[in-house]
């Protein structure tokens, strides 16, 4: 072990989890993530958190295993996994690991830096999490908290990380079952609204697809603008028409705030170009414009309308990135030529 | 001559822009206030910590972002804690964000009024639809752009348009309050009820949602059908037995259709009371309609400690003409032109206001001068105008205004206000021989259809224009007066205080102009015609 690195929490059930920098025999560097069994038994409801725990652990684990069995080079795959027995004064602990590649940062924290003014490295950060994404997807699992903060950047690319919310109809898992599995400052409308109208009694793997495509807008948004779109639409929302709250806030079914949200959505695309560097807006404006129209396709508010429009049934299928990925490779190239000459 | 248009009225949907409705009127009904998933601040409680602890402007943009989700103001507080140290180098989306999250809510009367007088200049209009157009391309699914540019065709009476664009805001909102009651106001305008009402009972919201339920309501009263939904328990109440201002216009719509029904006004007049002191401006204009026209005491009477609030125009209007304040109630019903300038009510009582009870202004004319060309269909509107661009000495203007209304006007009593409109014309250029002619054409056509409301109405503006051009005597005038204040005294119509208000308009005017009589060529004509009036009025 070589330092404890404070976690970045997420909402996975327990926040019992410390991290650590650590280095193999051979030299590899990688991310242990320690969930100490210990930590619970002082909670109020020890025996519900420790199943809790558990089956979380388990959950990531499996997922992380299934991952790394189709080959997904996008994501942080375990490097190794386990448990480990812990004596503390006497009382015997356990410890349960995952040892994850190491990262040199997320996203969170470098868009903030010099590099998130590159625009060349944003698109090529934007196709690489598409890739991400879309491989995730072709391995039937939906991520559901797909976040700058969970988009690690390694040397020569970015990868999605932390698969404790996602889902998969082949790992039955507690949170399927949720309106929104993931961080709901960031969710899609159909995961913060209420919604009990046919339109959205769609299959539940399909719903979660459609929410990491907008997450993925949302993620893109971030990188040019330095901010994710489900707060920014929030804030040009009336307050009678926010999310639901304890004192106010929208109510009734999505279907009828909807015209409300497209108009602070559109008034966001709108702005999209307002405070951009000037070099990106002057040279790289097609670059620019054919993202804005992706996160448009991408975050279209109403589940049935996003993804291929010419697909009527919400499927699978219509919810798919491939016709996304060859663009943002095109666009790359692009950049990349325009940047050179 | 003129005449008050309004014989029925109900809660009828107002139709503004989006941005100028109080937010009250567009806010959820709470239907699944307790089984939506509501995003509390602990759930991100550990999160909370960790960013706290960390600091910087990533973690207080998470902070701040969890704010706008929960709502948690405490949150905001630590954000911009968390931000000061890096006050120079906050990223300006963030920023303004942060700015716009301490904007409080607009003055919702102030924008109205403020886009109220723009629209009342056509070029600002055309303007306004060019951009929205725009916006379109750009956004084709924004139902409410959509909703917004059907209104600014309808403002220019462009109806048509502003049919096709309702339609496609339906098509992709259908259930939307704003949209809904929108055609409803439409519709209205157009004079097709039946076609808004058929897609408002299309609409499932019409189950829980009292905005629409009292459109239904209020329209298949108009309509005289009956409701679907009528049922007086669906008024709600709040904890103090008050009716909540989301329930106010279905518990007037609920008791315009009870008071119509029969039902004791005693009963009626309690739930309009309990909804009065949180009413919508269009239920309190309700509540003086429906006590004034429809019950044995006038508001004033039955309700003395209410007053209407700041945005209730229509209501002010009725309150000062009641009190004989026209000056107040000219100003008010400009606001309330402005505020509703498709509506032919509206459009009527402000020109009468102007041209009978006060003086024509720059803004009456273009009033006048506007509803020409957008309700040149609808007589009533067309003879407000006339009787204003006259007053105003726009006799190009009136003119026209008189070949529509000869067009316009159907057959029978109504072809009186024709007959009067031109004499009032004729007499203003000059013409008093064929002026006097309309006159008399106008009382004959109101003796032959038996409306003694018509005959006062056109023996007082005859003899107010012969009163202006100094054409009768004295004695002459003194004798009219007597008789058509007798003929006032014995009418037994709705009309009757009305009337008594004109004519103490008319009665005015005609004596400050006593000293500047100089023939008495409309004595003879006047006098013998006033033993006609007594007669007619007796029979």
């Amino acid at each position: 072990m070589l330092e404890q690195i404070k976690l970045q929490s997420s909402l996975t059930p327990g926040q019992f989890s410390v991290g650590y920098r650590v280095k193999s025999v051979s030299g590899k560097e990688g991310f242990l993530k320690a969930s100490d069994i210990g930590m619970l038994l002082g909670s109020q409801d020890p025996v519900q958190k420790l199943l809790d725990a558990t089956t979380a652990h388990q959950f990531e684990r499996s997922v992380l295993e299934h991952c790394r069995g189709n080959r997904l080079d996008k994501i942080v795959t375990a490097i190794d996994s386990g448990t480990h027995q812990i004596d503390v004064d006497g009382v015997r602990d356990f410890v349960f690991f995952i040892v994850f590649e190491l990262a040199s940062g997320d996203l969170r924290k470098y868009v903030a830096s010099d590099q998130g003014n590159d625009l060349l490295w944003v698109v090529s950060a934007i196709h690489n999490l598409s890739v991400a994404v879309s491989q995730m997807h072709s391995a039937n699992i939906y991520h559901n908290d797909f976040k700058p903060g969970n988009a690690l950047v390694f040397e020569d690319t970015e990868k999605v990380a932390d698969l404790g919310r996602a889902t998969s109809p082949q790992f039955p898992v507690s949170h399927e079952n949720m309106l929104c599995a993931g961080d709901s400052r960031f969710a899609p409308p159909e995961q913060l609204y209420f919604n009990d109208n046919g339109s959205l009694a769609i299959d539940k793997f399909i719903r979660f697809k459609a929410g990491d495509l907008y997450n993925l807008g949302s993620v893109m948004h971030f990188l040019v603008t330095k901010r994710m779109l489900t707060p920014e639409v929030i804030v040009r929302l009336d307050d009678a028409f926010k999310p639901p709250r304890y004192h106010g806030g929208w109510n009734d079914s999505l279907n009828d705030v909807m015209p409300y949200w497209r108009q602070a959505f559109n008034v966001v695309i709108t702005e999209f170009y307002d405070d951009l560097p000037n070099s990106w807006l002057y040279k790289y404006r097609f670059c620019l414009d054919e993202i804005k129209d992706i996160i448009l396709h991408l975050c279209e508010p109403d589940i049935l309308s996003r993804g291929d429009l010419k697909a009527t049934e919400a499927s699978l299928s219509k919810y798919s990135l491939e016709r996304i990925i060859s663009k943002l490779a095109n666009l790359k190239n692009r950049l990349l030529v325009k940047s050179r000459a | 001559m003129h005449e008050d248009a309004r014989e029925e009225r109900n809660v009828l949907p107002r139709w503004r822009p989006l941005v100028a409705v109080e937010r009250n009127d567009l806010s959820s009904v709470g239907r699944f206030e307790k089984s939506a998933f509501k995003v509390e601040s602990n759930q991100f409680a550990d999160d909370i910590a960790i960013w706290k602890n960390e600091g910087g402007i990533a973690a207080a943009s998470d902070i701040f972002d969890t704010f706008l989700v929960t709502g948690d103001r405490s949150l905001l507080r630590h954000a911009i804690s968390l931000l000061r140290p890096h006050k120079s180098v906050i990223p300006a989306r963030l920023k303004d964000s942060i700015i716009a999250a301490f904007r409080s809510d607009p003055d919702r009367l102030e924008i109205r009024k403020s886009i109220a007088r723009r629209e009342t200049d056509e070029s600002y209009l055309r303007q306004s639809i060019r951009i929205i157009k725009k916006r379109l391309l750009n956004y084709p699914r924004d139902a409410l752009s959509y909703l917004e540019l059907a209104r600014l065709y309808t403002v220019i009476g462009s109806y048509e348009k502003s049919h096709k664009n309702l339609i496609r805001a339906l098509a992709l909102a259908p259930d939307s309050r704003a949209i809904l009651r929108a055609n409803l106001q439409f519709h209205n305008i157009v004079g097709s009820l039946e076609d808004g009402l058929r897609m408002l009972r299309r609409s499932e919201s019409l189950r829980f949602d009292p905005w629409l339920q009292s459109a239904e309501i209020a329209t298949t009263s108009l309509m005289g059908m009956s409701s679907n939904v009528a049922k007086r328990n669906l008024v709600a109440f709040d904890r103090k037995g008050e009716i909540p201002r989301s329930s106010t216009e279905l518990a007037m719509a609920m008791a315009t259709l009870e008071l119509s029904a029969g039902m004791a006004e005693r009963k009626v007049f309690q739930l309009v009371r309990k909804a009065l002191p949180n009413s919508t401006e269009n239920g309190f204009a309700q509540a003086i309609w429906l006590s004034d026209n429809r019950s044995s005491r006038d508001f004033l009477m039955r309700f003395p400690e209410f007053r209407p609030s700041g945005e209730a125009f229509e209501a002010k209007v009725d309150i000062s003409v009641k009190e004989n304040n026209f000056e107040d109630a000219a100003i008010f019903a400009q606001f309330w032109v402005e505020d509703q300038p498709f509506s032919a009510e509206a459009i009527v009582k402000y020109l009468n206001l102007r041209s009978v009870h006060t003086s024509p202004n720059e803004s009456s004319v273009k009033c006048a001068k506007r509803a020409l060309s957008v309700h040149g269909d609808d007589w009533h509107v067309l003879n407000a105008c006339v009787l204003a661009l006259v007053e105003a000495g726009e006799f190009d203007a009136a003119r026209r205004g008189i070949q529509r209304l000869i067009k316009e006007a159907p057959e029978g009593a109504a072809q009186a206000f024709v007959a009067a409109a031109s004499g009032f014309l004729a007499f203003a250029e000059g013409d008093f021989i064929a002026g006097r002619l309309y006159y008399e054409q106008a009382q004959k056509i109101a003796i032959e259809f038996k409306a003694q409301n018509l005959l006062i109405n056109a023996t007082m503006f005859w003899l107010r224009c012969e009163a202006v051009n100094g054409l009768v005597s004295v004695d002459c005038v003194e004798t009219m007066r007597s008789s058509i204040e007798k003929a006032l005294g014995r009418l037994k119509h709705d009309d009757k205080d009305y009337l008594k208000s004109v004519w103490h308009s008319v009665e005015r005017i005609v004596s400050m102009k006593s000293d500047k009589y100089q023939n008495s060529s409309g004595d003879e004509l006047l006098t013998s015609f006033s033993s006609k009036l007594e007669q007619a009025i007796l029979i």
